[in-house]
């Protein structure tokens, strides 16, 4: 695997715009290396957790339409 | 003989049932100590006295009639700012905020009020408890009642310090990623963070929503699981809360801890810590040992991406909460809060819903080790409290680490997977700062998180131990 595209205040400000969030040009500078670490992080979890395809998140209804009680 | 509020909650009920302590006068002295104390602290953000002296004299009044209502009638309890009470301003030690009054009582705040306690006022914290040093911008920061130049951490750090000075028997936190426990443990305080649904929500601002739950903050086990016994259990108006049946959670407090199988995850939670604080939990498990306690090593393979996935949790759900107020008010939140609700805007979907798969994975394996042990127990955190507004921390080799990273190392574990976990003093690092342990359960299994820590509590004197200020 090659070397990861770093986070720059450029990400940020085009992930930002996504957002509809505005940040001004010290916020972008701040953000992006911390932005960097944490998604980095946040990046080897999501290859951690391709090799557990059977594992779901636990979201939970209550169908109460279905005589289910609430909580 | 010690001042009026120098009493643990169980000691002051007995006294009070009996006639011989009057709910007004340990109202008065817990204002008393609030007067001398807190401006070297600043645990409370606002104190209702007046309000309280009343519902202290009423609470005298229908003891001596005959009407005593159980453990808690007559004594005086502080609440975290983030926890509604109705008519009194709740700010979550924001300033965006400031002058909010709730029309509702919390769900846990009507309880309270119910089984006769007397509020005395709100719990300074960190900013909408998103961070864990309680150095709120708005309100001054926290300092721990051991040292005032240290933190109490967080985010209630309030609750940790102000039942720690004697200033109230027992206070309210929230604990999302450690909360609760983090000020416990660095405060010298027992502190639990209940099951996930064990107690309601309702009316209390959040900070992440699959995370966030109440929990009690006393000075002995004994006194948290008769302060626990009043919050616990369903709320109607809290569609998260469980319907599985509540515990006498006093029931089993002197059963001892012969038999109890202790798990101990070594290559985690023993591996990267201040050697006080590896000293003071391997003690505590020692003792447990000793008083007949079977200790099991134990392995959870993917314990490693706990630190991450709770970052990530806990960065995009209080931004989605939080996401109108960025945009229109961003310079009314303190730097770092804005920081990280910020960040939490910039994570992909796919982190967020990968960190949430992962809970599942974790919780699972744990449920699996519980098939073997009763209870795990490791450090609360790997640090004794740092300097009042340090941003990073030295565990070892002097290399300098991030505070939020650093700290929910231990505690987010829990979190992540919903188990309950209780925090118990258990010794102090060479400058005389509190250690604390944790204690993790099954689910729903508080009643033998708080047997193992009455146990521990009944051979050792850590939480007699009172910071002089």
């Amino acid at each position: 695997m090659g070397e990861r595209a770093r986070i720059t205040k450029e990400t940020v400000a085009r992930l930002a715009e996504a957002a509809g969030l505005p940040l001004t040009e010290d916020r972008l500078e701040l953000l992006a290396p911390q932005l960097d670490d944490l998604v980095a992080a946040a990046n080897e979890l999501n290859r951690k957790m391709a090799e557990r395809w059977e594992t779901t998140p636990t979201v939970q209804f209550r169908h109460t339409e279905h005589g289910e009680e609430r909580s | 003989m010690g001042r009026a509020n120098e009493v643990t909650i169980a000691q002051a009920a007995q006294q009070i049932q009996s006639g011989q302590l009057s709910p007004v006068e340990l109202t008065q002295a817990c204002l008393d100590r609030i007067e001398e104390v807190d401006d070297k602290i600043n645990a409370f953000i606002s104190v209702q006295g007046d309000q309280a002296l009343e519902v202290a004299r009423a609470a005298e009044t229908q003891i001596r009639a005959g009407y005593y209502l159980g453990p808690l009638h007559g004594i005086p309890i502080a609440l975290k700012d983030n926890i509604s009470v109705r008519g009194i301003p709740n700010s979550a030690g924001s300033k965006i905020l400031r002058g909010n009054v709730s029309d509702k009582d919390s769900t846990v705040a009507a309880r309270l009020k119910q089984a006769g306690a007397i509020l005395v006022g709100r719990l300074n914290m960190h900013e909408f408890a998103w961070g864990g040093t309680s150095a709120n911008p708005h309100y001054g920061p926290v300092r721990n009642p051991w040292n005032t130049d240290r933190f109490p951490a967080g985010s209630s750090g309030g609750s940790g310090a102000s039942v720690a000075a004697r200033e109230v028997l027992g206070a309210l936190g929230t604990d999302t990623g450690g909360s609760v426990r983090l000020p416990s443990a660095i405060n010298g305080v027992v502190g639990i963070r209940p099951t996930i649904g064990r107690v309601s929500n309702y009316n209390v601002i959040p900070l992440a929503w699959s995370m966030d739950t109440v929990g009690t903050m006393t000075r002995t086990v004994a006194d948290n699981a008769l302060m626990f016994n009043t919050i616990a259990g369903h709320d109607p108006k809290d569609e998260s809360t469980s319907r599985v049946p509540v515990d006498d959670y006093t029931s089993q407090l002197n059963v001892g801890v012969r038999g109890i199988r202790v798990g101990v995850v070594s290559d985690y939670f023993f591996t990267h810590l201040q050697p006080a604080v590896h000293n003071a939990v391997r003690g505590a498990i020692d003792t447990l040992e000793s008083e007949g306690a079977r200790i099991e090593e134990v392995k959870i393979e993917h314990i490693h991406g706990n630190i991450s996935a709770q970052l990530t949790i806990e960065s995009a759900e209080p931004s989605s909460y939080h996401q109108q107020w960025l945009r229109e008010r961003p310079e009314e939140y303190g730097e770092d809060v804005r920081t990280l609700l910020e960040l939490g805007e910039l994570y992909l979907a796919t982190h967020y819903i990968q960190a949430q798969r992962y809970r599942t994975l974790l919780r699972s394996e744990f449920l699996e080790a519980f098939n073997y042990v009763d209870v795990f127990i490791c450090p609360t955190l790997p640090f004794t409290a740092t300097p009042v507004g340090a941003m990073t921390v030295v565990i070892e080799n002097d290399e300098e680490e991030d505070m939020l990273s650093a700290i929910m190392q231990y505690t987010g574990v829990p979190s992540l997977t919903g188990l309950p976990s209780l925090a118990v003093p258990c010794g102090f690092d060479q400058d005389g700062l509190p250690v604390g342990m944790q204690i993790i359960g099954r689910p729903f299994d508080e009643l033998t998180l708080y047997r193992v820590g009455h146990g521990y509590q009944q051979v050792t004197d850590w939480h007699t131990r009172a910071p002089s200020l």
